[in-house]
């Protein structure tokens, strides 16, 4: 939670392929051919990466995520955790929502963070000393017995990264978690999800349509074009030491670099239009 | 409500005024107790004087005949009998039919299937009145408290069926979707997310329900009964006493306000966490 324990605690390290999507195609409702929401979509996330989804709003980020979450199935290709396919959701890979309706407001913030325990039987005195440490983790302390509506947004979302973190999943999938929040909190909770990041190893999949965000936060930015059709049109590996800067001339340049991608229309486009037909 | 009161005091300028008695007063005066009690004295002068008008008390009675005539059923003790006779049908009515419908409306609303079914027969029934139903009840239950139950039951299910049902389609999908990705079974689903999300629509369709019994017990009462308002307001059509049918209207309405704001405080008391809202 402070300075001293970024110098200690080591930044972790890639791993092996922990989630492969090769060729996914998902369409609109009942398979629309030529409105395909994802189309040959690939995408790898091995294990300790933060791989931040980058792009415009309705390009498809969303239900790439869904598709790992299992909420959704592709209409084509392979969604494959540790080479076997994704059938349904499943507590290893847990999902941070963008909203705060995922909470139960009907239950105090120690419950909601140890829902997951309570689903598999964990005995109430253990679960709650679990969802303590994660609460107090996450920057939650003195907030235990308090209803998610009496919290704000960010106390909220703090909420969620505790909620999944209690599960100890393989995989964060978090959906623009930070962005219903104001710039102040948002830049908090950059921070803190990186420290988290750090103390637990976690695998993280992070979806935003802000390129800073995307840039202070993964180790990876995968660029997607336009939707629809859409699939990732360039991975780019973040190299800057940590903690991040962004006044620094390598952000702005990586800024400048990504800005372009987004905006560049992919070569093979035309030719692809042509193979729809 | 709060914001508009806000609005509603900067605009009359409550707060800024230095006269501090004159603003007091006002405050008062426009206080919610005071402008309620304001209200009650308006609707009895508009009923004293529209009765002043007819030439005889037995078309229409004013406040004062009303008042000593209840006065009268009180102390021969027909009054609370009557009352008490038809609040415990209400009451036993009403608590069946919502103990029926909430885990009919819960499982509608969570299952296409059940929901595709239950809903053919809610929206064919929903429009039979209840009253309608009183003789063939007499029939299958007797002429005794079980027929006049039975009807308020059904007056009950379908207002608590329907907005139950609303209420677990309008749980938000990413609730849902939290519980299955930590892990949830369908049972957990239903128990621990469907079941607590829904508990304010259970509420309000119960609510709601509530005012539904008032109307079905009268009419129950006025044509199969020996006791209750309804039986009460029935009976004296027969000797020309207005004033006790008005007693027994009076009667009605004061236990409607009654029960609904002993229904509101019990909602806010022991399910206001269910509400998304706190107040």
């Amino acid at each position: 939670m402070n300075g001293e324990e970024m110098t200690t605690e080591p930044w972790p390290t890639t791993g092996e392929t922990l989630i492969h999507m090769s060729d996914v195609d998902f369409y609109y409702g009942q398979g629309r051919r030529d409105a395909a929401i994802l189309r040959n979509f690939q995408l790898e996330i091995r294990e300790r990466e933060i791989v931040c989804l980058l792009g415009p709003s309705g390009c498809g980020k969303t239900t790439a995520l869904r598709l790992l979450a299992g909420f959704e199935f592709p209409d084509g290709g392979n969604v494959l955790l540790r080479g076997r396919p994704i059938t349904s959701p499943g507590a290893e890979r847990g999902v941070v929502f963008q909203g705060d309706a995922s909470l139960y407001h009907w239950l105090r913030a120690i419950d909601n963070v140890a829902f997951g325990l309570r689903l598999r039987g964990v005995k109430r005195a253990e679960r709650h000393e679990t969802a303590r440490r994660l609460l107090d983790a996450t920057g939650l302390s003195g907030q235990h017995a308090k209803y998610p509506t009496e919290l704000s947004g960010g106390m909220k979302q703090r909420i969620q990264i505790a909620r999944v973190l209690a599960s100890d999943p393989e995989i964060m999938l978090m959906d623009e978690p930070f962005g219903a929040l104001d710039a102040q909190t948002r830049a908090e909770l950059q921070d803190e999800l990186v420290r988290i990041w750090q103390r637990t190893q976690k695998t993280i999949l992070f979806i935003t349509h802000d390129i800073a965000e995307a840039i202070l936060l993964g180790t990876r930015v995968a660029v997607m074009r336009r939707g629809p059709n859409s699939r990732i049109n360039e991975i780019v590996d973040i190299d800057l030491p940590r903690p991040r800067r962004r006044d620094t001339l390598e952000f702005g340049q990586l800024f400048e670099r990504i800005n372009a991608l987004i905006h560049a229309r992919p070569v093979d486009e035309r030719k692809e239009a042509r193979n729809a037909r | 409500m709060h914001a508009e009161d806000a609005v509603h005091s900067v605009a009359t300028g409550h707060h800024g005024d230095p006269g501090g008695r004159r603003m007091s007063l006002r405050a008062a005066f426009d206080s919610d107790l005071t402008l309620h009690t304001l209200a009650i004295a308006l609707l009895i002068g508009v009923w004293w004087l529209s009765a002043s008008l007819f030439f005889s008390p037995l078309f229409f009675p004013t406040p004062d005949r009303v008042v000593v005539k209840a006065w009268y059923l009180l102390q021969d003790g027909s009054l609370l009998e009557n009352t008490w006779a038809s609040v415990q049908r209400i009451l036993l009515g009403f608590l069946i039919g919502s103990a029926i419908g909430a885990p009919i409306g819960l499982t509608m609303g969570a299952f296409r299937r059940v929901h595709a079914i239950i809903d053919v027969y809610v929206e064919i029934f929903r429009f039979i009145p209840s009253i309608a139903w009183l003789t063939p009840a007499i029939i299958w239950f007797g002429i005794g408290e079980t027929s006049k139950v039975f009807i308020i039951v059904y007056t009950t299910v379908f207002v608590v069926i329907l907005n139950t049902a609303v209420g677990v389609k309008n749980i938000s999908p990413d609730k849902i979707n939290a519980a299955r990705s930590l892990g949830a079974n369908r049972w957990q689903l239903f128990m621990l997310v469907i079941v607590p999300a829904t508990v304010p629509f259970i509420l309000t369709g119960m609510r709601l329900a509530m005012a539904n019994s008032f109307t079905t017990v009268v009419s129950a009462e006025m044509v199969a009964a020996s006791h209750g308002l309804g039986y009460l307001i029935w009976s004296s059509r027969v000797y020309f006493e207005t004033d006790a049918i008005f007693v027994s209207m009076a009667m009605l309405g004061l236990l409607g306000f009654l029960a609904d704001r002993v229904f509101r405080i019990m909602t806010t008391r022991f399910a206001r966490r269910f509400h998304t809202h706190s107040d």
